[in-house]
């Protein structure tokens, strides 16, 4: 039976550093990881956050399998992933921070949708065109969309499609890199109650890299604060955003709410 | 007096299907040392506006104006290779994504000593003391300095590619200001940075508004950040301005719905004390470009639309805002749920 606090992904020890000759190794051992130990349970979503140049990309790209880390496990539902690649490719999905760039410009919508259908699942042309309009349905467009090609879109739609495509498989994990920034107010709030839809009515997990914090707070439980690829501080992400105890917590959010930015100020009536 | 003043520019393309209008009669107008803020949704025309006022393009673009004054001097009465002149003059041009934007072939010290402004050939003693005294790199580590750069060895002699998202950017805006331009234009300068970097670039761009009184006009869809930053916010949507007017005024009482529901946003965005709730948002989307609604342009999202919204709404002046609806919200509709 599975419960409600079954650990669905745990990272432990990770490190990684750039593939690089025995020569540069000798000199500098750099590690843009590490010893990363985390793990998260079901249901439940993840906001990485952290200064420049401190290894999210790096982190997020090790969990979703676009890199190889150089030592340490990743664990999901208790087993590795490394050589399944087909339990990686339909359980965690990708969602790239360009959108332009993310969908092929020669392909209909209905076509980028097909593609992981056609590699992972065994599925006939009705059934695959039945699941592309109930995925569409879920991320508020038209099925009349699917004829079209995606720069025909507008932003907002494009980036809806590359949900579209991440949730095609029915993953559990969903990564998204920077995704949400870049957005005018209204926009920004739709993709966040869509992230928030997604977690609440089919417990898919969301984890994000993002610079805006206030989005953390909106759409995640946990947090992640990493600096020069070390873990600084995890846990519930109310908790620490009230109340930091580390330094570079603090810092972050001093630069943050720092005197040009806008403060919530609630009505007293 | 203003020291841009520009009255009714229109903005063209030419494409295969005919001409559209993009940018549809938007007049601006800044005094030194102020800040203008512009925002809307992407591909409300913000950037073409920019673009328009540096004349970048000029294939397939077409740009009309009634009025295009730069301090007192009127450019429209001049050939366009005098006004490109004035202009590259007096102002200067960040643009998006400032990896891009720099060669990447060339050392930034090389860049840098390109956009510095030029001796006149007749002025020889300057040009023999500057020679014997090596002013040039003094000149450009001295920009990098006031740009914040503290490690300009290594900067100098870096590539681009070796440099990070907010170096970059640092060494984008000290080229813009070697020239020490009267108007400063920056599009999304502070986009995909990180936390600590967005608050330096906001900071040394208030330090150039206040020391030089250089008159800055900013595209950002973070409204949020640039909140306290600017003293003027503009709206766009569909190439129009919808609204425009100072802070005070448009952050607590929007006239044009569509104002009012990116403050809305903003306000849920940035409300501590709703964690993982449902975020009310405009429903609709961005009309397109080839198949404009008749009328006023947020007719189609807007709750409150009635029949007379088939006409296109005048420019509505009030003391400190200016707005183009011919329904505005009264004062305190913001708060009111509805």
């Amino acid at each position: 039976m599975i419960s409600s606090t079954e650990t669905i992904i745990s990272v432990s020890n990770l490190c990684y550093r750039n593939p690089s000759s025995w020569f540069t190794r000798m000199f500098r051992s750099d590690f843009i990881l590490k010893n990363i130990t985390f793990s998260l349970q079901d249901g439940e979503s993840l906001a990485i956050i952290g200064e420049e140049k401190s290894g999210k990309s790096e982190l997020i790209s090790a969990i979703a399998g676009l890199i190889t880390p150089t030592k340490g496990l990743i664990l999901y539902n208790g087993q590795t992933y490394e050589n399944n690649r087909q339990m990686r490719a339909q359980n965690f999905r990708m969602i790239f921070q360009d959108q332009e760039t993310a969908l092929n410009r020669k392909l209909r919508i209905i076509d980028i949708l097909q593609i992981p259908l056609l590699i992972n699942t065994s599925m006939t042309e009705s059934e695959r065109k039945e699941r592309i309009y109930d995925t569409l349905n879920l991320v508020d467009l038209p099925n009349s969309i699917a004829k079209r090609y995606p720069q025909e879109l507008s932003y907002g739609q494009m980036k809806r499609i590359s949900f579209a495509r991440a949730l095609i498989l029915n993953p559990k994990v969903i990564l998204a890199n920077k995704s949400i920034s870049s957005f005018d107010p209204n926009l920004r709030a739709h993709i966040c109650n869509m992230m928030l839809r997604l977690q609440k009515e089919r417990r898919i997990s969301t984890i994000i890299t993002t610079s805006d914090l206030e989005i953390a707070r909106k759409i995640s439980d946990k947090l992640l604060v990493l600096c020069k690829g070390e873990v600084v501080e995890f846990g519930d992400t109310r908790k620490i955003l009230n109340n930091p105890q580390n330094e570079i917590t603090q810092r972050l959010l001093r630069n943050y709410n720092n005197e040009y930015r806008y403060k919530f100020k609630p009505e007293k009536e | 007096m203003a020291l841009l003043d520009i009255r009714n520019l229109t903005v063209k393309i030419k494409t295969d299907e005919g001409i559209i209008t993009i940018v549809d009669r938007i007049s601006l107008t800044i005094n030194a040392g102020k800040i203008l803020a512009l925002a809307g949704a992407s591909g409300s025309g913000k950037s073409l506006v920019m673009q328009a006022i540096m004349m970048l393009r000029k294939d397939n673009v077409i740009y009309y104006a009634d009025r295009f004054k730069l301090d007192e001097t009127d450019l429209l009465k001049l050939s366009s290779h005098q006004r490109r002149r004035i202009i590259g003059e007096n102002t200067s041009f960040v643009m998006q994504e400032p990896k891009r934007s720099l060669d990447p072939s060339l050392k930034i010290k090389a860049q840098l000593y390109e956009v510095m402004p030029k001796i006149k050939w007749y002025r020889f003693f300057t040009r023999i003391k500057n020679f014997i005294k090596n002013t040039k790199k003094q000149t450009a580590v001295a920009l990098l300095h006031r740009s914040g750069i503290k490690d300009h060895r290594k900067i100098m002699n870096s590539y681009p590619s070796q440099l990070s998202d907010v170096e970059c950017q640092k060494v984008m805006i000290a080229m813009a200001v070697a020239s020490e331009p009267k108007i400063l234009l920056l599009d999304e300068p502070i986009v995909n940075l990180e936390i600590a970097s967005r608050f330096q670039v906001l900071k040394l761009l208030d330090k150039y508004s206040k020391n030089d009184h250089t008159a800055i006009i900013i595209i950002s869809n973070d409204i949020a950040s640039i909140y306290n930053f600017a003293d003027e916010f503009a709206f766009m949507y569909a190439g129009q301005i919808v609204e425009r007017g100072s802070r005070d005024q448009i952050f607590k009482n929007p006239r044009h719905p569509y104002t009012a529901s990116l403050i809305r946003s903003m306000m849920a965005l940035s409300d501590p004390g709703q964690n993982k709730k449902f975020i009310p948002v405009l429903k609709g989307k961005h009309p397109d470009y080839k198949h404009m609604p008749i009328g006023c342009r947020f007719g189609a999202r807007c709750r409150y639309a009635k029949r007379i919204c088939n006409k296109m709404p005048d420019i509505t002046m009030s003391k400190n805002c200016q707005y183009r609806c011919h329904f505005p919200l009264p004062d305190g509709a913001l708060n009111s749920d509805d």
